[in-house]
């Protein structure tokens, strides 16, 4: 059986041409939504925490 | 009012030190990442097996060119790497291992690794959390995703998050 390797194993990356405008605002939209997310995230998190504290408190 | 002093993020990454792994006798060597300049690129020629045109990357005026040496050797270029800082992140157009690193006959192991995390901190450096993006073959998508832990995005781009920024950075850059 083959084993997964996961060390990168490539002699060079890119060289592909530069990107195409679809592609540099669908970076920019997945860097939006993903900072969303850990925003949300963190805040959640905050929420779950103070949530708790309070019940102890109580 | 006291004016207060204007203090600029105006600076220029010139050495960050790590190391390499000689594949036969598993010795480390000290690295550093510096600016490449156009006399270190006269020898990066497809004649010397380099597969890429150094050159027209140099030229490019949005792109700089970092160099991977070994501490004390600068005459040597392990491997280089062509990065743009664009307006949320550091797109990284081309990284390539010098012609002696590459394929099962290769001198140092963790050449192109490096060169990735290089362009992770400085993403971080330049207050871009760490974003990074570059373009893959369709073939080896799912080697960036098991080996960087890189998201794919569609078609044929792929992102190095803040997460997988970071776990780059303390593999290649330990404290």
């Amino acid at each position: 059986m083959k084993n997964k390797t996961n060390e990168l194993n490539v002699d060079f990356i890119g060289g592909l041409g530069p990107l195409t405008k679809e592609e540099e605002n669908a970076i920019s939209k997945f860097l939006r939504e993903n900072k969303e997310k850990i925003k949300s995230k963190e805040l959640r998190g905050k929420l779950t925490s103070k949530k708790r504290s309070s019940k102890q408190l109580a | 009012m006291k004016r207060r002093k204007e203090i600029g993020l105006d600076f220029e990454i010139d050495k960050l030190t790590n190391s390499i792994e000689n594949v036969i006798t598993g010795d480390s060597f000290s690295t550093e990442v510096s600016l490449a300049n156009i006399t270190d690129l006269k020898g990066v020629k497809k004649k010397d097996s380099w597969q890429f045109n150094w050159m027209y990357e140099y030229k490019q005026p949005e792109r700089d060119i970092y160099k991977l040496t070994i501490v004390n050797n600068q005459d040597i270029i392990q491997g280089l790497v062509s990065l743009e800082v664009k307006t949320d992140h550091v797109y990284m157009h081309l990284v390539e291992s010098a012609p002696f690193n590459k394929g099962k006959n290769k001198v140092y192991a963790g050449v192109l690794g490096n060169l990735v995390a290089f362009a992770c901190k400085l993403s971080f450096q330049r207050g871009h959390e760490g974003n990074v993006s570059f373009q893959s073959k369709s073939q080896l998508v799912q080697h960036y995703i098991d080996s960087l832990d890189a998201k794919h995005i569609g078609g044929r781009v792929m992102i190095l998050d803040t997460v997988a920024a970071l776990k780059l950075i303390n593999k290649y850059f330990p404290l």
